[in-house]
């Protein structure tokens, strides 16, 4: 179970947000731009510190402002995908997967699980966004992540492409049994993907909501795990 | 002609470069990536021999490289005798009079790679010595090579620090400007002449490098 209290303070916004996640759940954090969502998932990756509150998952501790621990980003374990689909631009679509994974065969199921076996020799700069978003999951997850971030990894695809990597992402999280955060600006996306919604509106939470069969039930805020 | 001072002007560029480049590949890292207290103080330290008189540095390294300076003392404790008027001795000397011209292009190639790419790589769980061989390293090539190509030309046509701290030792210390210098002041201007045309190619040959370097990573960027 991932934990979560963070509360900072970034410009005029203050960020004063609690949740849980299990393993096996998705959960999506929506809200306009700048309302903190892309903070909230730099802090969870560790790239960012909070102003106070504490991150932990299963019982250890990620950061704790009151036992004064910050665990970087490099010793969480975390697969984190960028808004933008980053990949390092002199490797090629395997090394890049295979960054922080020396098991070759690993990589190859990784490559062929999210259909990109055919660019394994290819450039980043060579393939399409839809292409280069695949190869970016493959890499978060060749490490063997205990937790997935994925920072609006739709946003900058067609609608054709969103809907069908969607649909993926879908199948990978009941395989996965880890904790994923979504972060994303559409509503259609969270609902369709996520097992719990919070909306976010200036840091803070504004509506709670989680999946029951086919339709979201609200929960209220105050009973959100802190 | 004697070209001797050509070979050795070639041979304190080439050994000067290889070791300035190894020592400056992490020391602008640590000056662009690693926030530390002075870290302003240190940057401008390494930017300092750009603004000296070439006579005030050499008096300086002539101070610290002499028998009672800490270099001085190091070297013949290590290998016995002088550092000063040894080849060994300008090297270092080269080596501190090129320091920013080697670290500067560096700087900016280091400046110029997207910081997500860093953060990518701490996630992925690389250590900040990983990071910087497997990623700031392979995207700062240009930088790489405009170093290296600044530095060997400018300690290609180096002169005062080397006249304070080799003196003029035929076939030792005595590089091809002092060797200009010296054909002048006995007015053979045939042999100056002619040095100073070879020099005069190299130096453009290697600002046409540079310049295709800098187009080159433009387009790339």
């Amino acid at each position: 179970m991932l934990d979560v209290h963070i509360v900072k303070q970034r410009g005029h916004v203050r960020i004063d947000i609690s949740f849980s996640c299990e393993e096996g759940r998705l959960l999506a954090l929506t809200g306009p731009s700048g309302c903190g969502k892309t903070t909230i998932i730099r802090t969870l990756a560790g790239l960012e510190r909070p102003d106070s509150g504490y991150i932990s998952f299963k019982q250890r501790d990620w950061y704790n402002s009151t036992k004064q621990i910050f665990l970087p980003a490099r010793r969480r374990k975390v697969g984190y995908v960028f808004q933008e689909h980053t990949l390092f631009p002199h490797l090629t679509v395997r090394n890049n997967i295979g960054f922080a994974c020396r098991d070759e065969q690993r990589v190859t199921e990784l490559l062929e699980l999210l259909r990109i076996r055919h660019l394994e020799d290819s450039s980043p700069r060579q393939i399409s966004g839809g292409e280069r978003q695949r190869a970016a999951l493959a890499q978060a997850l060749a490490s063997d992540p205990e937790v997935l971030l994925l920072d609006e990894p739709f946003s900058a695809l067609d609608s054709l492409t969103r809907n069908r990597l969607r649909g993926e992402l879908s199948n990978l999280k009941n395989r996965l049994e880890i904790p994923i955060i979504l972060v994303t600006h559409d509503l259609e996306e969270a609902r369709q993907l996520a097992d719990h919604h919070i909306c976010l509106e200036q840091g803070s939470v504004i509506s709670c909501t989680q999946k029951s069969r086919k339709s979201f039930i609200p929960v209220p805020i105050t009973a959100l795990p802190a | 002609m004697d070209l001797t001072p050509l070979y050795l002007s070639a041979k304190l560029s080439l050994v000067s470069t290889a070791i300035l480049l190894v020592l400056a590949m992490p020391l602008a890292a640590l000056l662009v990536f690693v926030p530390f207290r002075g870290r302003f103080l240190a940057d401008s330290l390494v930017n300092l021999p750009l603004v000296l008189p070439p006579t005030v540095l050499g008096f300086y390294l002539l101070i610290i490289m002499g028998p009672d300076g800490p270099v001085g003392r190091l070297w013949a404790g290590l290998w016995g005798g002088s550092i000063v008027f040894t080849f060994g001795g300008i090297v270092l000397a080269a080596m501190v009079h090129s320091l920013p011209f080697a670290v500067q292009p560096l700087k900016t190639a280091y400046e110029k790679i997207d910081p997500r790419l860093l953060e990518m790589a701490d996630v992925l769980g690389a250590s900040p010595i990983s990071t910087f061989f497997r990623v700031i390293l392979p995207n700062a090539t240009s930088g790489i090579a405009a170093s290296a190509i600044l530095a060997f030309a400018h300690t290609m046509g180096e002169f005062g620090v080397i006249l304070m701290i080799g003196g003029s030792i035929p076939g030792r210390t005595k590089v091809a400007s002092i060797a200009i210098y010296e054909y002048v002041e006995a007015m053979r201007y045939r042999e100056a002449a002619l040095l100073s045309l070879i020099l005069v190619v190299i130096s453009y040959s290697i600002l046409l490098m540079v310049n295709m370097l800098g187009k080159r990573g433009s387009r790339h960027a």
